[in-house]
């Protein structure tokens, strides 16, 4: 499978939507909440909370596989410039490798993280009422998890051209 | 190994692993996980893992950051900097250097609907640099302009580089928006005086265009740009009134760039599907390293570093201005090989507990890095905005031919800093009348 194949962008892509979605529900709740406040002294309850925890966590969380197909991760380009395709590929897979090997640690305790507070129904409380928090604290391992696939397609791909199995290509 | 060993090992190794091309985020991160779990176990480093991430993300102030993304965006993708620029070029084209005149100004006005230095240098580059080449301008003056007044993107509010300093340092957003404006306005006016001189000096630079546009030419350009003035007016009226949070600013900001696009005709799907892709790979991509950039600031917190140089500090500097000399040294060289954003939050952990240990503002320390990060975006060999308008120019104009056309600028940002750090009241004039 190639990083560009339909299996794997098709889920990056409604993630990415899902959190552009998310985007805009802050757009439009913070014009709303304000313009309550200013014009009827009523500002929407449980905007911040709502804000932080939901949509915030979907910015951040569910684009990544979008971000690192994109080649959007902010890399240095210091001593790679000169390598020939083949070994600038050979360094992406090494590099592949170790962000991998993280990612998985890190959808390993994010789900740990996502149960516990599933379990206990985990809250937050705004100004006069409790909201749900423990579903968002599965779009973490669900945004990682993702990527985490991506970086493994991405890794197997750059090591197939570092060893003459494939052409360097640009993916994006 | 001590403790403090391991954490200046872990410093170590997170330049390599950056040099090495590993992401700047995953480098962090690896690097900050492994310390911890070298200092405290790894169940202690996994428990980190766990809470850091997402009670970083959500946080009310960072929602600030992606609404100045998207206003950015939208202002980009619907057409307003090309009207920008078409109205600086017929108000200030009758000038010596006047396309690069109006380039740099129409860079300052785009910064305040943007957020992002590289998005602004980006924006404009496409617009105003073959403009320039077609009429005969210099190359390195052309590239250089657009890449040195891009800049401004990370001083005039809104800025994101302000909005991550503010919540690291524990200081007014709000302030640190005003407080980059007169720095911000001030940079252009050193950027714009000197090629003006050097193009009446030399008019070849950038020879004065040949046709005289009509006052109704003029006006009618004013009437496409009015909406983005009152907009920034706006904002940053809200934000030095206190009416608005930064986070309320930018959503304001970014739901009126849909409304004006909307009624101006421009609002088409694919400009909005660009504009919502751009605001959020770019807000994903910051929050990534910054996340990276907490775990950094917990694990130098357990080996006991930010101690060990407040110590440090409160033995030799009994000067101010000697830190402000060795900062201002480190973000040199630092800038040369990092990005803006992971110079900004890797060297935060490090330099903040030493200004507070000197009892220095750490508001106007704040316009000071975003100075240093601005200059760092132009130095060679890794000066982003360089390479932003090498993309944009393609084979056309050579890199060192860009790298020499913003020498002239980075001489400007001498006196810049020089006048930022000689009289503090620069930054500090403003925020201090909020209150």
């Amino acid at each position: 499978m190639r990083p560009d194949h339909r299996s794997i962008q098709i889920p990056t892509n409604f993630f990415s939507w899902v959190a552009g979605a998310a985007i805009l529900a802050i757009m439009f709740q913070v014009v709303a909440d304000v313009a309550m406040r200013q014009i009827f002294a009523q500002p929407i309850d449980g905007t911040t909370e709502i804000v932080s925890f939901y949509y915030m966590v979907a910015v951040t969380f569910l684009p990544l596989s979008y971000v690192s197909h994109h080649e959007g991760h902010i890399f240095v380009e210091l001593f790679s410039r000169g390598l020939r395709p083949r070994g600038l590929a050979f360094l992406e897979g090494v590099v592949g490798i170790m962000c991998f090997v993280f990612v998985i640690w890190f959808v390993r305790e994010t789900w740990y993280a996502a149960l516990i507070s599933y379990e206990n129904n985990e809250m937050w409380e705004t100004s006069d009422d409790l909201i749900t928090i423990w579903p968002n604290r599965f779009l973490l391992p669900f945004g990682m998890g993702l990527m985490a696939i991506y970086l493994l397609i991405r890794l197997i791909d750059d090591f197939m051209v570092a060893f003459g199995r494939r052409p360097p290509v640009h993916w994006e | 190994m001590t403790e403090l060993e391991i954490g200046f090992a872990g410093l170590g190794a997170l330049l390599v692993l950056i040099a090495l091309r590993v992401p700047v985020g995953f480098a962090l991160m690896i690097v900050s996980m492994f310390g911890v779990a070298a200092l405290k176990g790894w169940s202690v480093a996994g428990g980190m893992l766990r809470t850091e991430p997402f009670d970083f993300a959500a946080h009310w102030s960072f929602s600030a950051i992606p609404m100045f993304l998207l206003m950015g965006s939208v202002a980009h993708h619907s057409g307003i900097s090309t009207a920008l620029f078409r109205a600086a070029r017929l108000w200030l084209g009758g000038l010596p250097g006047g396309l690069a005149v109006a380039a740099n100004f129409a860079c300052a006005g785009f910064s305040a609907a943007s957020g992002s230095s590289t998005a602004t240098a980006a924006a404009l580059g496409r617009i105003s640099v073959p403009e320039m080449v077609k009429a005969g301008y210099d190359p390195g003056l052309a590239t250089g302009t657009v890449a040195s007044a891009g800049t401004l993107g990370a001083m005039i509010p809104p800025s994101i580089a302000f909005v991550l300093y503010g919540i690291f340092a524990e200081v007014s957003i709000s302030k640190l928006f005003i407080a980059g404006v007169l720095p911000g306005i001030m940079t252009a006016l050193i950027y714009a005086t000197m090629i003006i001189v050097r193009c009446r000096i030399n008019p070849s630079l950038g020879p004065p265009e040949a046709v005289k546009p009509s006052r109704a030419e003029k006006y009618e350009a004013l009437g496409e740009v009015w909406p983005l003035l009152v907009l920034i007016l706006t904002i940053i009226g809200g934000l030095y009134g206190g009416v608005f949070t930064p986070t309320e600013a930018g959503a304001f900001g970014a739901f009126m760039s849909f409304v004006v696009a909307f009624f101006q005709g421009r609002l088409t799907i694919t400009v909005f599907r660009d504009s919502l892709f751009e605001a959020l790979s770019g807000t994903a991509r910051i929050f990534w390293v910054a996340i990276g950039a907490v775990l950094l600031t917990r694990f130098l917190a357990m080996t006991g570093a930010e101690v060990f140089l407040r110590d440090m500090v409160g033995s030799w500097a009994a000067d101010p201005i000697l830190l402000v000399l060795a900062a201002s040294i480190i973000y040199i060289i630092l800038g040369m090989f990092l990005d803006p954003l992971g110079l900004l939050l890797i060297t935060l952990p490090l330099l903040l507990p030493m200004f507070e240990a000197l009892d220095l503002d750490l508001i106007w320390f704040g316009v000071l890095v975003v100075k240093y990060i601005e200059i760092g975006l132009l130095t060679p060999p890794v000066g982003l905005n360089v390479y932003v308008i090498k993309s944009v120019v393609g084979n056309d104009i050579s890199l060192e031919t860009i790298f020499k056309g913003v020498t002239w600028f980075l001489v400007c940002e001498v006196v810049v800093v020089l006048l930022l750090v000689g009289f503090p009241q620069i930054s500090l004039y403003l925020p201090g009348l909020m209150n």
